[in-house]
């Protein structure tokens, strides 16, 4: 019977028509069979006569295979040998990953089924020969190695071989994913803008992530984070860059010169530096170099007092044009994993605290030159130098986004003598926002405490020595809980601390795996040069003091779903801190158990608070408690009160302060100013008060800025015309993102930015 | 008392953390007063004043002063006495912001506080014209009141564009005395009479312009914008 496609297919109705395996008709072509057959090796006159015998018997519907048939006997009879080179000539080919193009062979199937999944020969051999039958099946010009794949993983299926499909599986992006990413970029993490090297970057990260939840962990740890009950962080360096983060100890490389690459075999390698510049160049390459191994930020404690020895004897200018250097250095640094500015960190102190003060100095050329209390005041001076240059901007009087600048407070510190010191930081914190203050008066506190922009922190209190406890090393990895979803599955308060206990136990397992991995990639696989490098006769990057960290989220609306009320009720927040009471006596526990170091963090929820109530919203409804609204649903972070709370300043530090204490791998506490801007001189009475009489640790003073892109304008507040010009569009927002200044991402022609969550959160935020 | 609500500041009495109570209820009808809904005797809520003292007291780790604004706080004069009294007990400073209005009852409390922050609107004798109250001369009897005080007086003016123009801010500056002399910026987002909304925000420029002229006549000048926050002249 001819169908509509056979009548189509006709041109005039003395051609024949060919039906292809794959159900597409085709024109009956006798120079193909002749060609084929002089392919071959058949004598003209041989292949003649095949070919026209051929055009006599086909008929219209005839298929490719029964005219191949055909060709393979009349060859036959001609020559055995012509046969078998035609049948070989007409067999399918593979392109491969190779780029060449083979013919198919069902061994090649069997021999990779055996190596790449431990098959065992038998059934390899069974596999390989159904796939080769279903092959045959098809009718087209060649196969791809992926399409072959593709067919022994249904095959795997089909036989019920999981374990097998997930070692032979093929990882990867779709097509259309791709050209989205090339053509709009992904908003994902603020720090990236749209360009080549996101693109790179997030191609190679899906595949790395998919590895990562297929390969490395068990399903069941997998499913926790897929279906949102915990979030694996930055799952696409699981595998090749799975520590998080350091605090670098700035003294080592003065004293041993820098390697980048961690052996000198293929950088040039620099000697102990001589001179402030050098030494300042130094800092930023140490911390470039560092981010190539780890997956985190990279921090500097400390910074102004070791560097002190540098700057004995130099004019104040001199300094500060250094010190400059150093920060547009950081902020030029186009170098980071997919084109990103490095996360990058400077801890300050006003004056040489206490402990350092009769530690050993390191100065030019890495010669001992006294005790850091001999550099009291360079200590000083840098640390002012260091605050104004950030307070000048950048040359179009932007903030410098990076380092994120930290300080420390200290009884000595909140004293006339450093009234001056403190009021020109307050300035930076009026200005721009972007100064972070670390409490060293509660007492909670040892002698010292170091912290990231990201808020990560480490305290003295693991050996009990400072630079064991503090430096060279720093978060391996933190996994972070979706507390809400515990209170929506429990009844009372027995089966959520029930559920609290199931997170925290998957939550171990999955860092105990990255534990595994990050040992294995520093000691096994070779691929962390950086950390590994020897420096004063041990390993630069100390491993058996990193911290292996619970977070959690919504800790606000898990007490909502479960008591009715939040943070802000006193019987709620008992329940609060009852639960993270709880993962801290989990953590000791492990602590006895493993040796290791286990803490508890306020995490910075970029886009977990978002993730998770997103999930939650399409698995729970309306019993799900969310900040937010249908464009963009978020919780709200960690434990602190929601963003548009209307209690006062005094009332959110009281309950805020009461996690500080017992969240030592980390927290902040957010003073977002309600005000547009504020004043310098309140803000340094705020400060001082802050850290005579609360617990809170660790602080920053958030304020919204706007900046017109056309004339240049910096404005405080989030405004949508420029005062100076007019222009509306272009018109950028900065604002603090989960911990950090930041692009919010609102121009028109911005790339990069906040995601759906955190842009609703900014419109949601109160500012007292 | 009736109060609009309470905010925490840095800004309201400068150079010190604040937490300001805005009392609700005001005499006078601006035509771009913003805070329209504090007007009405009737506005904002009834506090209990032992209340607002936990409120204050509470806060008070954290602030070093209780600015009382309004609406017009003197409407409320007994309470308003009774919060600074207070303030004196917890070692608080203390700011009053005030229309000027009530010179007598100012007079009342004047000895406790340490900050005045005096509108004034408009040229005395304009009032009428520009606010449509004819309040000049108790506003005058004020200024002079806190300027020979221990206090220390700030004057205000709002430079609405289409209400008033140079001239008016310089008969403004020829008339009073005061430690600091601030020019507010007009914002047409949340006015009380609607034809203000088709008046256009007063400019940085305009006010820095204003305020460089009036300087030799009142020294000490301020000028404050959304978009520029508060800059010494
Ligand atoms: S601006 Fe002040 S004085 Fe004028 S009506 Fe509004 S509250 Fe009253
Ligand atoms: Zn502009």
């Amino acid at each position: 019977m001819k169908d509509a496609r056979i009548i189509a297919a006709i041109p005039t109705k003395a051609e024949t028509c060919v039906l292809k395996n794959n159900g597409i008709f085709e024109k009956f072509s006798h120079e193909k069979i002749l060609k084929s057959c002089l392919m071959a090796g058949a004598p003209l006159w041989a292949a003649e006569k095949i070919a026209s015998h051929a055009a006599r018997t086909a008929y219209d519907g005839v298929t490719t295979k029964e005219i191949k048939i055909w060709v393979h006997d009349s060859l036959k009879q001609v020559k055995p040998k012509i046969a078998k080179k035609y049948l070989k000539n007409n067999q399918l080919r593979v392109r491969t990953s190779r780029d060449t193009i083979e013919s198919f062979d069902k061994s090649k199937i069997e021999k990779t089924l055996i190596v790449e999944t431990d098959a065992d020969p038998v059934i390899a051999d069974k596999i390989a020969t159904e796939v080769w039958k279903e092959v045959k099946k098809l009718d087209v010009e060649y196969l791809t190695a992926p399409m072959l794949r593709e067919i022994v993983n249904t095959k795997l299926v089909e036989h019920g071989l999981e374990t097998l499909r997930r070692r032979y599986t093929r990882l990867g992006i779709p097509v259309y994913n791709i050209t989205n990413l090339i053509e709009n970029g992904s908003r994902d993490n603020a720090n990236m803008i749209h360009n080549p090297e996101t693109v790179h970057k997030y191609v190679a990260d899906e595949a790395l992530k998919q590895y990562a939840l297929l390969h490395i962990l068990p399903n069941e740890l997998a499913d926790a984070h897929m279906s949102g009950d915990l979030h694996i962080h930055d799952l696409e360096y699981f595998a090749g860059r799975p520590i998080n983060c350091l605090q670098h100890d700035l003294r080592s490389f003065i004293k041993n010169g820098l390697k980048v690459d961690g052996t000198g075999d293929h950088t040039s390698v620099a000697g102990p530096p001589n001179h402030i510049e050098t030494l300042m160049n130094h800092a930023g390459e140490i911390m470039l170099a560092a981010q190539q191994n780890m997956s985190g930020g990279q921090s500097m404690s400390l910074w102004n007092v070791f560097m002190a020895p540098f700057a004995q004897g130099l004019p104040y200018e001199e300094v500060k044009q250094a010190v400059q250097m150093f920060i547009y250095n950081l902020n030029m640094a186009y170098a980071a994993r997919g084109s990103q500015v490095p996360f990058t960190s400077i801890s300050m102190e006003f004056t040489v605290p206490e402990f350092l003060k009769e530690e050993p100095a390191y100065g030019p050329k890495g010669r001992l030159v006294g005790t850091y209390d001999d550099f009291e005041e360079e200590t000083r001076i840098l640390q002012r130098a260091f605050t104004e240059v950030l307070l000048d901007g950048d040359s179009d009087g932007k903030p410098h986004l990076f380092p994120n600048t930290i300080y420390t407070l200290r009884k000595e510190v909140l004293k006339d003598e450093f009234a001056e010191d403190l009021k020109l930081v307050h300035e930076l914190s009026s200005k721009y926002g972007t100064a972070y203050f670390v409490n060293m008066l509660p007492d909670y506190r040892g002698q010292m405490a170091n912290y990231m922009g990201c808020r990560t922190s480490l305290g003295d209190n693991w050996t009990g020595n400072w630079d064991k406890d503090c430096l060279r090393t720093g978060n391996l990895a933190y996994i972070t809980l979706n507390l809400p979803r515990m209170a929506y599955q429990s009844r009372d308060e027995e089966e959520l601390f029930e559920y609290l206990d199931s997170y925290l136990r998957l939550s171990e397992e999955i860092l105990m795996i990255r534990r595994q991995q990050s040992v294995a990639c520093l000691d096994d696989y070779n691929m962390l040069p950086f950390l590994t490098q020897e420096l004063d006769g041990e390993r630069y990057y100390r491993v058996e003091n990193s911290t292996m960290t619970f977070g959690f989220v919504g800790l606000n609306e898990m007490l909502r779903a479960h008591c009715g009320t939040g943070m802000e009720d006193p019987d709620s927040l008992k329940l609060g801190l009852k639960v993270i009471d709880y993962m801290n006596r989990r953590a000791q526990e492990l602590k006895k158990e493993t040796g290791l170091r286990w803490t508890i963090i306020q995490t910075p929820a970029e886009s977990t608070a978002h993730r998770f109530a997103m999930i939650d919203r399409e698995k729970y409804g309306s019993a799900a408690v969310t900040q937010g609204d249908l464009d963009a649903y978020y919780y709200t972070n960690s434990s602190h009160l929601p963003v548009d709370t209307s209690l006062s300043l005094a009332e959110k530090i009281r309950i805020e302060e009461q996690f500080h204490s017992r969240t030592s791998g980390g927290h902040i506490f957010h003073a977002f100013m309600g005000e547009s801007h504020s004043d310098p001189e309140a803000l340094m009475s705020l400060t001082n008060k802050i850290a005579r009489k609360s617990n809170i640790g660790f602080w920053a003073y958030s304020s919204a800025l706007s900046f017109c892109m056309k004339c240049k304008t910096l404005m405080k507040g989030l405004q949508d015309t420029c005062a100076s010009c007019g222009e509306q569009k272009e018109v950028e927002w900065y604002d603090r993102i989960t911990g950090y200044v930041q692009q919010v991402g609102r121009s028109k022609s911005a790339s990069g930015g906040w995601n759906a969550g955190k842009m609703k959160e900014l419109h949601d935020r109160r500012r007292y | 008392m009736r109060i609009g609500g309470h905010i925490t500041s840095t800004l309201e009495f400068p150079g010190h953390m604040s937490i300001v109570i805005f009392t609700a209820g005001c005499n006078l009808r601006c035509p771009y007063c913003h805070n329209p809904e504090l007007i009405p005797m009737d506005g904002g809520e009834e506090v209990p004043l032992d209340k607002l003292f936990t409120q204050v007291e509470e806060s008070s780790d954290f602030i070093d002063a209780v600015v009382i604004s309004g609406g017009e706080p003197l409407l409320q004069e007994k309470d308003v006495k009774k919060i600074l009294n207070h303030c004196q007990e917890l070692d608080l400073k203390t700011k009053l912001d005030t229309n000027g209005c009530y010179p007598k009852k100012l007079k009342q409390i004047i000895d406790q506080l340490d900050y005045v922050a005096l509108d004034v609107k408009a040229p005395f004798d304009k009032y009428e014209e520009i606010i449509g109250a004819n309040v000049g001369e108790l506003v005058r009897e004020s200024v002079d009141l806190v300027y020979n005080s221990d206090s220390f007086l700030e004057c205000r003016t709002t430079y609405v564009p289409s209400l008033m123009n140079g001239d008016d801010i310089k008969g403004i500056a020829q008339e009073i005395s005061c430690d600091i002399y601030t020019l507010q910026q007009f914002r047409n987002q949340m006015v009380l009479d609607e034809k203000l909304y088709q008046t256009p925000n007063a400019t940085r420029d305009e006010l820095y312009n204003f305020a460089n002229k009036i300087k030799p006549i009142l020294g000490k000048i301020k000028i404050k914008t959304a978009e520029f926050g508060d800059e010494i002249i």
